[in-house]
């Protein structure tokens, strides 16, 4: 066994990407693999944010709208975007979690949620969301 | 056992030791986790709601436009089997509309399929249809 103690990784032929060996025989990137931004946010009352990894701050837009601000920003706002909801704290009914990108596309330095009721299609404030952010940082 | 201490390391590929497939990372607390494990494999945005664009990807070889509300990635180093973590969100409509599902039809090795549903089941194209994918690679 062996160990390597270190505070930062670079790549040498270029300097922003470093194969791994990934489960197989192929390679994968590292940077391309890790994710760039997490949040996890209460957004009931004053919204809040439980934990997140590289991000600023979050306002709340209107009921079951949520601006979420990078903190090292992305490159452009063609990154990958994913999340999901907890249940409507009312009546527990499904709660699906979109990004909101006709009026407000994602940019290097922000993105919006969006929470909306499956049942009734209303956007609802709910306790729990999340989402994670995978693309190139700037 | 070995260990090197070091600042900065700069390399251009990362390989397990007694493993080459298996590197531990120590976590945010006292636990280690695992780097291969831990990184994303494959992840892209497509905007589907007007010419099918490819905004941004890693490890896509060619998202196509199957049909209406239905895409299908190929991966360029394909997974190690069919039972990987596929997470998938997009969007609002042109219309301002949330209320649809994204949904997974099938995946492969070599290809995944990634579905877009309205709530009144007719199949819609969307912007900013994300997918990210977690698991093992060949």
């Amino acid at each position: 066994m062996s160990t390597l103690a270190i505070n930062t990784l670079t790549g040498q032929t270029s300097a922003s990407s470093i194969n791994v060996r990934g489960e197989g025989s192929a390679n994968t990137n590292l940077q391309q693999g890790l994710a760039k931004a997490w949040i996890s946010m209460n957004g009931t009352g004053t919204i809040a944010v439980r934990d997140s990894f590289n991000i600023t701050s979050i306002s709340d837009e209107g009921t079951g709208l949520t601006n979420v601000t990078i903190a090292s920003d992305m490159s452009d706002g063609n990154y990958s975007l994913s999340g999901a909801s907890g249940t409507y704290i009312a009546n527990s009914d499904n709660v699906r979690l979109g990004f909101s990108t006709e009026t407000t596309p994602p940019t290097s330095t922000l993105f919006r949620t969006i929470t909306r009721e499956a049942n009734d299609d209303t956007n609802r404030d709910v306790t729990y969301s999340f989402a994670q952010v995978f693309g190139d940082l700037a | 056992m070995s260990e090197v201490v070091t600042t900065t390391m700069t390399t251009d590929t990362i390989v397990g030791n007694t493993s080459a497939n298996s590197i531990n990372v120590r976590g945010e607390g006292s636990a280690n986790t695992n780097l291969q494990q831990g990184l994303i494999k494959s992840w892209a945005q497509v905007d589907n709601a007007g010419e099918f664009t490819l905004k941004d990807s890693f490890n896509q070889s060619a998202a196509t436009d199957t049909s209406e509300g239905q895409i299908t990635y190929n991966y360029t180093n394909n997974m190690a089997n069919v039972n990987y973590s596929c997470v998938v969100a997009h969007g609002t409509l042109a219309d301002g509309g949330s209320g649809h599902h994204p949904m997974i039809s099938t995946g492969g090795t070599a290809t995944g399929s990634i579905l877009t549903w309205v709530i009144d089941n007719d199949w819609e194209d969307a912007n900013h249809n994300c997918m990210q994918v977690t698991g093992d690679l060949a």
